[in-house]
């Protein structure tokens, strides 16, 4: 699944810690995260969305 | 309360668990072994369990004390992992358990066509202490 991760994180002048930290997970789970290797559950997708202040469908991709 | 102070107090807490569940474990491991097995089979234990304890609490300081630099094993050990790790945990002790019961299988074949016992099951915990490394570095690597 394709996401705006890194791009809405960089834009918001975020680390991969921060962000981490900020969302109660590590630095790998947001690497993982910005390179799609790592699909987030759905409480751990609307915690992101509610992060940037955004909803899933505008972070989230689906490829099909 | 502080966050650092609650950060300390779980530190204390997975520590001070760690230590009594793995000593109680290796004193029942070593009295039964030296009394029921043969050779150094107990002393091995001991040796070996120690060695594994002091891994484990190494993993749980650096989960606690470096976050930056733990893996995923020390925060799952520590009680620090987030969903992701649990998912590596999950699938790395899933191929564990699976290949635990194909490789019993075939030890009590072995041990039933007239292999040394102990040559068999102590090569079998080594297998599978090397799957767990393996399959955690490949779920790691998917996920």
């Amino acid at each position: 699944m394709d996401n705006e991760i890194r791009r809405l994180r960089e834009e918001h002048g975020l680390s991969q810690a921060a962000l981490g930290a900020a969302l109660g997970v590590s630095r790998q789970t947001v690497i993982s995260l910005e390179t799609g290797r790592y699909d987030p559950s759905l409480p751990l997708a609307f915690t992101i969305a509610r992060h940037f202040d955004l909803s899933i469908e505008e972070i989230f991709h689906d490829q099909h | 309360m502080t966050s650092t102070d609650r950060r300390r107090a779980r530190l204390a807490t997975s520590l001070a668990a760690t230590v009594a569940a793995t000593g109680a474990t290796l004193v029942v491991g070593w009295a039964l072994l030296d009394r029921y097995a043969p050779t150094d089979t107990a002393r091995g234990f001991l040796i070996g369990g120690g060695i594994a304890a002091a891994l484990v609490v190494l993993a749980i300081l650096r989960a606690h004390l470096r976050p930056s630099a733990a893996a995923s094993p020390d925060r799952v050990l520590a009680h620090l992992g987030d969903e992701r790790d649990a998912l590596i945990a999950r699938e790395a002790l899933a191929a564990v358990g699976l290949a635990a019961l194909l490789l019993s299988g075939l030890a009590t074949g072995l041990v039933a066509a007239g292999v040394d016992a102990l040559g068999v099951t102590t090569a079998e915990t080594y297998l599978l202490l090397a799957l767990l490394v393996i399959a955690w570095r490949r779920a790691s690597a998917r996920h």
